[in-house]
């Protein structure tokens, strides 16, 4: 901002400074996660805002950009008291992971998911799937110490790509590594045997990306994973986030936004369809 | 030409020298896992440790992960950090490569417990010595009729019916109830008792008790925990049942561990599991009508880290589906029933500031429920957080679940 030409709201000054908060009282080693955690306290919180209104006064500032360390758990309510102390805007800006706002939306959605009287089992991972006929009947997933099987009327694969493991790629090709669901890339053209490396590009970095990394499974319009041949793999099976084919993070970046419109949509497809077998 | 018998002494002889302590079968798999850490902190998040002392005190499971686990000649300098882990598992359950930090840190400890005894903790070696000794994980009762009057005192103030003690070989069920509840906490042991006795469970008790060897791997003795692992094993072959029931949540993810890796032939349960799945819902819920004589009862629960994350979280929906057959009873969430309650990793026989560091974030949510009762299905956590609830001035009961569950089963059949 500092060095921003003239707009039409007239100039801006940005200036830097460093706050005093440590949970630990110490000024050395101490993470993100440490003082959003301390600035949940009332103690944290009065620091924090002490620090700021010492610096607002000195320089006149209207808004106070902060690493995203306004909280956990009352990231809201903390930011409004903080603007109420200094009487500046208070805003976020995003910093390295591990994301403290990531985590806050990661909170709230599985609290939210709770709240609907969903049943989470976090760290199961899902091992093995039973189809019969058209319906798939049973997941097998694995806690550390015990395997479980779930029946349930519908299920949303939302597995990832290669980082969560959805898909795993070798000298056999890519495949998707819970049913062994057909695997295509972007332009819907089955991926074979061919192996990761084909599907890279020669130039390391451009806009086109590599056609690795939007492969994925293809799927119709009610998000119902596909055969070869187009029809769904099963009536009660949909697909969302990036498993699906064509999202490519690397050139499009949307992340978030993919995961969430298409969980979405899926979810609606998969609640209709269990209110359509009811 | 040397033999190949000769070769392997002789590389034996010189990784000795180098403090190289070679890796058994079993932990390959945990080595492999923490290659997989892509050091994206998410752990640091969400480890109770740090939350409670900060990254200075304990730098998290990333740091063991991705530098403490690296260099095995070295795993000595790690001592003033390594000791700290709870051993909750909440690491390994957020983490996106299931690197399995838990047996990482018990797999640093059993090397600087045979390279540097001396940076061992001395309560660790302390609880050594009474394992050596006794073979269990507490000191037994120097007198035995001392511990008979204290089990009846427990069982009175309890309320709960005293059920003979039976060995018997070819018992369907051995119930195992653990260290804690077989010389401190006995009303845990005598309340399963009464339990199985009233749905007919055929089931036996050891001749003599000996421990599932989790404090010795936990403490990084190793060779202890293997040896006593192995004795269990041979009193469960000799009794030849098909089952093992405990009311501890530490035994039951240690003995589901060893039955597997060693091939043990039984299945492994938590009371409460065995509940809901064996005895079922139906059972329990007729046998809670006809019981219910115990008065009103608000109740927040606490989920043990050693069931949830390390057994599988479908113990906590087990633990709510039968606390809500139960008449008068009414679960109220205190948000923080999967929290690490400080209890594990033995760090409170060394570090009691960190284990209840690690605890005070429990209490806030736990006292705000309005609940007057807590319930856990852990002797460990139950007087873990009875303790430092009590120091707080709160007046909730902490039980463990199965005394909660037998005082509202009907005492006459």
């Amino acid at each position: 901002m500092a060095n921003r030409p003239y707009g039409e709201e007239g100039p801006r000054k940005a200036v830097s400074c460093i706050l005093d908060v440590s949970s630990s009282g110490k000024p050395f080693n101490l993470s993100q996660i440490e003082i959003a955690q301390f600035v949940d306290h009332d103690a944290g919180l009065s620091a924090l805002a002490n620090s700021i209104e010492g610096q607002v006064l000195k320089t006149g500032a209207d808004y106070v950009a902060v690493p995203p360390i306004l909280g956990v758990e009352h990231a809201r309510e903390n930011r409004r008291q903080l603007e109420e102390m200094t009487g500046a805007t208070v805003f976020e800006l995003t910093a390295f992971p591990p994301s403290v706002p990531g985590l806050r939306l990661q909170t709230s959605l599985e609290a939210v998911f709770r709240k609907a009287d969903g049943r989470l089992l976090a760290g199961h991972e899902a091992t093995e799937v039973r189809q019969a006929g058209d319906l798939v009947q049973v997941i097998a997933a694995r806690a550390p110490r015990r395997t479980i099987e779930i029946r349930s009327t519908a299920v949303v694969l939302a597995s990832g790509k290669f980082l969560a493991g959805g898909l795993v790629g070798d000298e056999r090709g890519v495949r998707e590594s819970l049913m062994g669901l057909p695997i295509v890339d972007s332009d819907l053209i089955p991926t074979g045997d061919s192996r990761p490396q084909r599907l890279t590009g020669v130039i390391p970095l451009s806009p086109e990306g590599h056609p690795l990394f939007g492969v994925g499974l293809a799927f119709d319009s009610s998000f119902h994973p596909v055969a070869a041949d187009g029809s769904p793999i099963a009536q009660n099976l949909f697909a969302a986030g990036s498993v699906l084919a064509g999202y490519n993070y690397a050139v499009e970046k949307s992340g978030l936004g993919v995961a969430l419109a298409t969980g979405f949509a899926a979810g609606a497809n998969a609640a209709a369809y269990v209110k359509g077998v009811q | 030409m040397m033999s190949e018998e000769e070769a392997y002494r002789t590389v034996s002889a010189t990784l000795e020298q180098e403090r190289i302590i070679p890796f058994k079968t079993d932990e390959l798999e945990v080595v492999r896992s923490a290659e997989k850490c892509v050091n994206c902190g998410l752990c640091l998040n969400h480890c109770p440790v740090v939350r409670a002392v900060g990254v200075d005190r304990f730098s998290g499971p990333r740091s063991i992960a991705v530098e403490l686990s690296r260099s095995p000649p070295d795993f000595w300098s790690t001592a003033d950090k390594v000791y700290l882990c709870t051993s909750c598992g909440t690491c390994r359950e957020v983490c996106p490569f299931n690197v399995n930090m838990p047996d990482i840190v018990n797999m640093v400890r059993a090397r600087i417990f045979k390279q540097r005894p001396d940076l061992v903790p001395r309560g660790l070696r302390a609880v050594r010595e009474t394992i050596a000794k006794y073979s269990l994980a507490f000191e037994p009762w120097e007198d035995p009729n001392e511990k008979t009057e204290s089990r009846d005192a427990r069982l009175q103030a309890a309320g709960l019916p005293f059920i003979k003690d039976r060995t018997v070989k070819g018992a369907e069920v051995l119930f195992y109830p653990g260290c804690q509840a077989e010389e401190r906490a006995q009303e845990v042991k005598e309340a399963a008792k009464f339990i199985l006795d009233y749905f007919g469970v055929d089931f036996t008790l050891l001749e003599e008790m000996s421990c599932c060897g989790l404090p010795s791997r936990l403490i990084g003795d190793d060779e202890t925990s293997r040896s006593l692992a192995a004795r269990l094993r041979e009193k469960v072959n000799l009794l030849g049942v098909k089952k093992i029931v405990t009311t501890c949540a530490g035994c039951t993810s240690n003995l589901s561990d060893m039955s597997v890796r060693n091939n043990w032939g039984v299945s492994v349960y938590h009371l409460i599991e065995f509940l809901a799945e064996e005895i079922g819902l139906e059972r329990l819920s007729e046998a809670f009508t006809e019981g219910s004589r115990a008065g009103e009862v608000l109740t927040t629960i606490h989920d043990p880290c050693h069931l949830i994350r390390h057994t599988s979280r479908q113990i906590s929906d087990h633990v709510i589906a039968v606390l809500n057959l139960i008449p008068n009873v009414t679960v109220v969430p205190s948000g923080v029933a999967d929290s690490c309650c400080g209890g594990g990793g033995m760090v409170g026989y060394h570090s009691r500031d960190v284990a209840d560091a690690v605890v005070a974030y429990n209490l806030g949510p736990i006292s705000a429920t309005k609940a007057n009762r807590l319930v856990a299905p852990c002797p460990l956590c139950t007087a873990q957080i009875e303790r430092n609830l009590f120091n707080t001035g709160s007046d909730i009961q902490v039980d463990d679940l199965a005394v909660f569950i037998a005082q509202r089963l009907p005492q006459e059949r």
